[in-house]
């Protein structure tokens, strides 16, 4: 099943966020928006988390070098990791083409849902990447 | 680089450079080098190593001259105002380079950045895979070259609305780099690393719109450079994270 992008919830730090109903704890899958991956232009490396950290959300989770720039990725959820997708890193080709399936890096169970709150839907986080050029 | 790093993570409103060079000759590792690689590079075995928080090749710090510029995105917005607020930030690439490159004339080098200095369907040439190991010996649009010579490469690390841009200018040929040589090899000049930074520094300040002034560290920037030093740089650990 393909995710849709209209449906997800996105950081303005450009992360986007698919919360799901898993056994009675919500499940944040984590990525970065085809957005962000332009911009990023030609990901060279990811440094992933690790499973088990607890997060906040606005924290640093990761680094990617791009050309040019090592730049930070921040967690849009507060929560604890308990999956990573560990084949991305060395396939960061594929997330171009297919940023929101194959390009998940890690899932996050929610501690506290209150972090949502100041996450942007599809419609403000295009409004917020058009005013960005 | 654990003043760099401590200038980045403070809440200094204002650009901040710094140039600076190596008690001894060192090797950086590029932020995402293996600690392994530095074996295909037999010259500078011996040489202490550390890990840069900058990505990119190696380099190996002997005849050179080391620079750091941290910017706060929106103290320098006009001349920022396209940047994204994501990746390499081009504008200030260009600027430190274009006055790199001015700054070099007056040493008799005539520098160019790689963009600049080859064939436009070139340009797209497919980047070298595995990349060398070292970033003298890899291109990217905004290094500086002389006679197809890297002599300045860059590299940037983005936090939230600051930039930190490290750089490296060969003054000449290290022994332990000897395939590399410096603009001390080209110009009718002797560069010395007080002279080149001074005239950088004049030509940076006038593409930036800024009047530099001498400053000291605050104490929290030294207690926080001492922390990052330990916590980092000067960490085994750090240095051997991949």
């Amino acid at each position: 099943m393909s995710r849709d992008e209209k449906n997800l919830l996105y950081a303005e730090s450009h992360e986007w966020a698919d919360v799901a109903d898993v056994d009675g704890a919500k499940i944040a899958t984590i990525g970065i928006s085809a957005f962000a991956i332009e911009q990023l232009n030609d990901l060279v490396y990811m440094d992933m988390p690790q499973i088990g950290r607890m997060l906040t959300a606005g924290e640093e989770f990761g680094e990617v070098e791009s050309v040019k720039a090592v730049s930070p990725l921040y967690s849009p959820v507060s929560g604890e990791i308990v999956e990573v997708h560990s084949e991305l890193a060395d396939s960061l080709d594929q997330l171009k083409d297919n940023p929101y399936d194959f390009g998940w890096i890690m899932k996050v169970k929610l501690s506290d849902e209150s972090s949502l709150g100041s996450l942007l839907d599809y419609a403000a986080y295009k409004q917020q990447c058009s005013e960005a050029g | 680089m654990a003043i760099d790093q401590a200038i980045l993570e403070s809440e200094y409103p204002g650009p901040t450079l710094r140039f600076y060079g190596w008690s001894a000759p060192t090797l950086s590792l590029g932020y995402f080098q293996k600690l392994g690689d530095r074996s295909l590079h037999a010259e500078s075995r011996e040489l202490t190593v550390v890990r840069r928080s900058t990505g990119g090749g190696a380099i190996v710090h002997d005849r050179e001259l080391t620079y750091s510029l941290v910017v706060p995105l929106q103290s320098q917005a006009k001349l920022f105002q396209s940047a994204s607020n994501l990746g390499a930030v081009p504008e200030l690439y260009e600027a430190v380079h274009q006055s790199v490159i001015d700054a070099l004339v007056e040493f008799g080098v005539h520098a160019t950045l790689h963009k600049d200095s080859l064939a436009i369907e070139n340009q797209n040439a497919p980047i070298e895979t595995p990349e060398p190991f070292l970033c003298f010996q890899r291109r990217s649009e905004w290094d500086l070259t002389v006679s197809g010579y890297k002599v300045l490469g860059s590299a940037q690390r983005r936090v939230r609305g600051k930039i930190l841009q490290h750089g490296s200018l060969l003054l000449g040929a290290s022994n332990f780099a000897p395939q590399l040589p410096g603009v001390g090899n080209f110009g009718r000049v002797q560069p010395t690393p007080a002279k080149v930074a001074a005239s950088i520094l004049n030509k940076l300040e006038a593409r930036l719109g800024v009047h530099w002034s001498a400053e000291t560290l605050s104490n929290k920037e030294q207690e926080l450079s001492t922390a990052v030093q330990k916590s980092r740089f000067a960490d085994p650990d750090w240095t051997a994270r991949r």
